[in-house]
C-alpha cells in the first residue's frame, strides 16, 4: 500500500464504491434477465400452443370456420404482397428524399425554410399513430380524395373485362361479353359467341356446354312466340287457297311464295330473309293437297324448320338464355389496375408506406449524416458534381445504415394491423388475383383467430404467430446479409 | 510497363512514370530538373479579400504562384492561409456564408467569377486534405475514381493510369499486391499518399496541399516531401503547413500569414534566412504562434 496520510479513509470509500459497483451490476443482470425470461415465456407458450398446427397444409390452405382445417394462405400472400409494394416503393422514396434533405441543403433563404419546415414535420411525422395514417390512405389512395367518384364506377381500369350473366333455369351462369359496364343488356344475337361457364364465379375453365332438350323446347316456344303474327298469317292465306272448308290447300310455286314473302314481313326472325323464304317456300310447297292430320302435321313441320333455322343462325343450340336483365359482372386479369386503387391491396401497401416513410427518411438522413463530409470534399476536389459525389460516395457508404433502417421500418409494417384493416383488409378466404383485389393480412387474421371463442382457434392463432415472426425474421435476415455484405466490401 | 521489384520507390519510380502531361504549355517540360525553369507565373492573386459572413478572414493578399514550384503557406492558426487555399479551387463555395472579391488568375480567367465552371476548375485544380480521407473503396478504385468521373477510360488504360499514378505517389510498390484490397487498411501515411496518387490520377495542373503532413508520422512526412520534390516537376504545388522545417525544407517560395493579412512573401531561403518583416521573424524563430 502506497504511503497514504488517511489510510482508514481511503479504505472505506473504495468498499463503498465496490459495494455500489456490485449493486449496479447486479440490478443490470436482474433487468435483463426479466426481459429474457419474459421473451422465454412468450415464445414458450406461442410454440407450446401452436407448434402443433404447424404444417405445410396450415400454410397452404385457404380459411375454414373449422379450425382444424383453416390455413394460412390467404393472410400469408396479402401479407407478402403488402410488404412489397410498400418496400418497393417506401424505400426509393424515403432514400430520395433522404438525400434531397441531406445533401442538397438550399442557400437561398426562402428554401432554407422550406426545407427546415418540411424536416420538422418529418420528424414528427414518424410519431403519428399508424391509425391516423390509414385514414390518409383510405382518403388518398382507396379513393383519391373523391376526385374520381362518379355513379358508373372506376373512370380507369385496364386488365378488365365486362360480362352480362344470365342464369338458366338450372341456376347455371352463362356470360355474355360486352363493352363496359354501361353496355345496355341485347338477347343473343348474330354473331356472338356464347359459353358456359360452371358456378358462375370464373371463367376459368370455359366449355361449351350443348343445350338439353328441354332448353331447346324453351328456345322453340320462345321463338315462336316471338313469330306468332306470321304463323297466324300463313295461316289465313293458306286458308283462302282451299276450295272447300275441309278441303286440302292448292299451293303451286307463284303461290307459295306470295304467301312467305307477305307472311314474313309479319314475322321477327333474325336469319337472313333470303334463307327465311326459301325454306318457308319449300315448306309451303309441301303442304300442297294436303288435308285434315297430314296436314297440320306438315304445317307444324314449318313451325320446325324455321325454328331450327333461327336456332342454327344465332347459335342458341349451344346454350339458352333465359331471364330479362342480365347482371353486369366484371373480370379482372393479373395485371388489373384502376383509379382509384379501391380499398385493395395497392391502397393497402401504399398506407404502410406511409406509414414506414418517416422512419426510413430519418434512418437514411442520420446515415448519410454519418458519412464523414472529408469523403464528399474528397470527390468534390476531384472534379466531381455534387450528384457524383452522392452518388459514388456518401449513398455507398451509408448503405448499411440505410439497411437497418429499412429493417426496422419494414418490421414495423408487418405487424401494422390498424391501418389496414381501415384500408378494408378482411378475412377473406381466397387469393387476391391482383393488386386490386381484396386482401387480408397476417396479424388482421391472427387477431381474427385468437378472438373467437373455440378453443382450438388458439392454437391456429399462435401457429400463425410462428409464421409472422419466421417472416419477420426471413426478411430481417434478408437485409442483415445485404449490410453485411455491404461492409465487407470495404 | 514493367513491374519494379526495386526497395527504394522514391528512386527507382520516377523514370518510368509516365502520366499524360498536363495540357499546357508552362508544364511541358518534362523530365528537366525543376530549378532550371525559369519562373513563370501560373496563378495570380490580386486584391483578394475574403469573408465568413461578417468577419473579414484575408486582406487585400497579392501574390504570384509560380509553376512548377512548391509554395508554402505559413503562419498561425486562423490567419487564413487554409481559407485562401480553399478560395483556390473553391471549395470554399461549400460554405454558405464564405464569399470572396478580387482575383485569381489562372490561364487569364478569374477563377472567382461566377461564371466560372466549378466542376472543370476542381479537375484542373486539385486537392490533398489534412487528415487522409481515401473512400471506402478498393486501392484500384480510389485511384480510378477521378478519371472515371470525367472520361471514358478502358480497362487497360485504367490500368495503366493506376499504375502511373501510384508510382508517380511513391506508392506502387507497397501496393501493388493488394489493389483490389480496401483503401481503409492502409497506414497514415500510406493512405494521404493514396490521397496524393488520387489527385494526379485526375492529372490536374495545381496540386493544393491542406497541412498534407500534420496527421503523419515523421517518417511519412519525410516521405511525402520528398514526393514533392519529384512533383513538382510536372505540377504545381501549394502547400499549407504548421511545420516550420517542411517549409523550409519542401517549398520554394514562403507566404507568411498572420491575421489575414499577407506579411511577407518571397524565396524560401531569404524568407527563412533574411526576412524583411519582424514579425516573420518573430514567428519562425518560435517566439509567438
Amino acid at each position: 500500500m502506497p504511503a497514504d496520510s488517511n489510510p482508514q479513509y481511503e479504505t472505506s470509500s473504495v468498499k463503498a464504491r465496490m459495494a455500489k459497483n456490485r449493486m449496479f451490476l447486479t440490478l443490470c443482470l436482474v433487468a435483463a434477465s426479466a426481459a429474457i425470461l419474459i421473451l422465454i415465456i412468450l415464445l414458450w407458450t406461442i410454440f407450446s400452443q401452436g407448434l402443433g398446427r404447424l404444417s405445410l397444409d396450415f400454410l397452404s390452405s385457404l380459411g375454414s370456420k373449422d379450425a382444424e382445417k383453416a390455413g394460412l394462405l390467404p393472410p400469408l400472400v396479402g401479407s407478402i404482397f403488402l410488404l412489397m409494394i410498400c418496400g418497393l416503393t417506401a424505400i426509393p422514396l424515403g432514400v430520395g428524399t433522404a438525400i434531397l434533405l441531406e445533401e442538397f441543403r438550399p442557400k437561398q433563404k426562402a428554401l432554407a425554410t422550406l426545407h427546415g419546415f418540411v424536416q420538422t414535420n418529418i420528424t414528427n411525422l414518424a410519431g403519428v399513430p399508424s391509425i391516423v395514417y390509414g385514414i390518409l390512405g383510405l382518403t388518398a389512395f382507396a379513393q383519391f380524395f373523391g376526385v374520381f367518384n362518379n355513379e358508373a364506377g372506376r373512370p380507369f381500369a385496364i386488365g378488365q373485362t365486362w360480362y352480362h350473366q344470365y342464369v338458366d333455369l338450372s341456376q347455371q351462369s352463362y356470360f355474355l361479353p360486352v363493352a363496359g359496364p354501361d353496355a345496355t343488356p341485347e338477347p343473343a344475337g348474330p354473331g356472338l359467341t356464347l359459353f358456359t361457364v360452371p358456378g358462375g364465379e370464373t371463367v376459368a375453365d370455359i366449355e361449351y356446354r350443348p343445350a338439353s332438350d328441354a332448353q331447346l323446347l324453351q328456345v322453340r316456344t320462345d321463338i315462336e312466340l316471338a313469330n306468332f303474327d306470321l304463323f297466324l298469317k300463313i295461316d289465313e292465306l293458306l286458308r283462302e287457297t282451299r276450295t272447300t272448308r275441309r278441303g286440302p290447300v292448292n299451293v303451286d310455286q307463284a303461290k307459295a311464295e306470295e304467301i312467305a314473302a307477305t307472311s314474313l314481313a309479319f314475322g321477327d326472325l333474325k336469319s337472313d330473309p333470303e334463307v327465311a323464304q326459301e325454306v318457308l317456300v319449300s315448306g309451303l310447297l309441301a303442304l300442297d293437297g294436303l288435308r285434315g292430320r297430314e296436314y297440320r302435321n306438315a304445317k307444324s313441320q314449318i313451325t320446325s324448320d324455321l325454328a331450327d333455322l333461327e336456332i342454327a343462325y344465332a347459335g342458341l343450340d349451344g346454350v339458352m338464355l333465359v331471364g330479362t336483365e342480365p347482371l353486369v359482372v366484371a373480370h379482372n386479369a393479373w395485371y388489373h389496375i384502376s383509379l382509384p386503387f379501391g380499398r385493395g391491396l395497392m391502397a393497402g401497401g401504399l398506407t404502410l408506406m406511409l406509414v414506414i416513410l418517416p422512419i426510413i427518411i430519418i434512418a437514411s438522413q442520420e446515415a448519410l449524416r454519418a458519412v464523414p463530409q472529408t469523403m464528399r470534399q474528397g470527390c468534390l476536389a476531384l472534379g466531381g458534381t455534387k450528384w457524383q459525389a452522392v452518388q459514388q460516395v456518401a449513398l455507398p457508404a451509408a448503405i448499411p445504415g440505410i439497411c437497418t433502417g429499412a429493417i426496422l421500418a419494414m418490421s414495423r409494417a408487418i405487424g401494422e394491423a390498424a391501418p389496414i384493416l381501415l384500408i378494408g383488409a378482411v378475412f377473406i378466404s381466397f387469393l387476391p388475383s391482383n393488386l386490386m383485389d381484396g386482401f387480408s393480412a397476417m396479424p388482421l387474421q391472427i387477431f381474427n383467430w385468437s378472438s373467437r371463442p373455440q378453443a382450438e382457434f388458439k392454437e391456429t392463432a399462435a401457429a400463425g404467430i410462428i409464421v409472422l415472426l419466421a417472416v419477420l425474421l426471413t426478411f430481417n435476415g434478408i437485409a442483415v446479409w445485404i449490410r453485411h455484405k455491404s461492409q465487407k466490401n470495404y | 510497363m514493367t513491374r519494379m521489384t526495386d526497395v527504394n520507390p522514391s528512386a527507382t519510380d520516377t523514370p518510368d512514370y509516365a502520366a499524360p502531361p498536363p495540357p499546357t504549355a508552362a508544364l511541358s517540360n518534362e523530365g528537366v530538373n525543376a530549378e532550371s525553369v525559369p519562373a513563370e507565373t501560373l496563378l495570380r492573386v490580386r486584391d483578394f479579400n475574403c469573408w465568413y459572413g461578417d468577419f473579414k478572414a484575408v486582406h487585400d493578399i497579392n501574390l504570384d504562384i509560380v509553376a512548377n514550384r512548391v509554395t508554402a503557406f505559413i503562419g498561425p492558426s486562423g490567419c487564413g492561409k487554409s481559407t485562401f487555399l480553399r478560395w483556390i479551387n473553391r471549395m470554399n463555395d461549400l460554405v454558405p456564408s464564405a464569399r470572396a472579391e478580387g482575383q485569381i488568375d489562372l490561364h487569364g480567367n478569374n477563377l472567382l467569377s461566377k461564371e466560372t465552371d466549378v466542376v472543370s476548375l476542381r479537375r484542373k485544380i486539385g486537392m490533398v486534405f489534412q487528415k487522409p480521407n481515401p473512400f471506402p473503396k478498393s486501392i484500384y478504385d480510389n485511384i480510378a475514381f477521378g478519371p472515371r468521373l470525367h472520361l471514358k477510360l478502358s480497362r487497360s488504360e485504367t490500368d495503366d493510369l493506376v499504375e502511373s499514378s501510384l508510382r508517380g505517389a511513391s506508392l506502387w510498390n507497397e501496393v501493388k499486391d493488394r489493389l483490389k484490397q480496401s483503401a481503409l487498411g492502409l497506414s497514415g501515411g500510406q493512405q494521404q499518399r493514396l490521397c496524393i496518387a488520387r489527385a494526379i490520377a485526375a492529372q490536374p495542373e495545381i496540386l493544393l496541399m491542406d497541412e498534407p503532413c500534420s496527421a503523419l508520422d515523421p517518417k511519412s512526412t519525410v516521405a511525402i516531401e520528398d514526393l514533392m520534390d519529384e512533383l513538382k516537376k510536372r505540377y504545381t504545388i501549394a502547400i499549407v503547413t504548421h511545420n516550420m522545417q517542411q517549409a523550409a525544407r519542401a517549398s520554394d517560395f514562403t507566404a507568411f500569414l498572420f491575421e489575414g493579412d499577407l506579411v511577407e512573401f518571397g524565396d524560401t531561403r531569404k524568407v527563412f534566412t533574411n526576412p524583411e518583416n519582424e514579425r516573420t521573424e518573430n514567428y519562425i524563430t518560435g517566439r509567438f504562434g
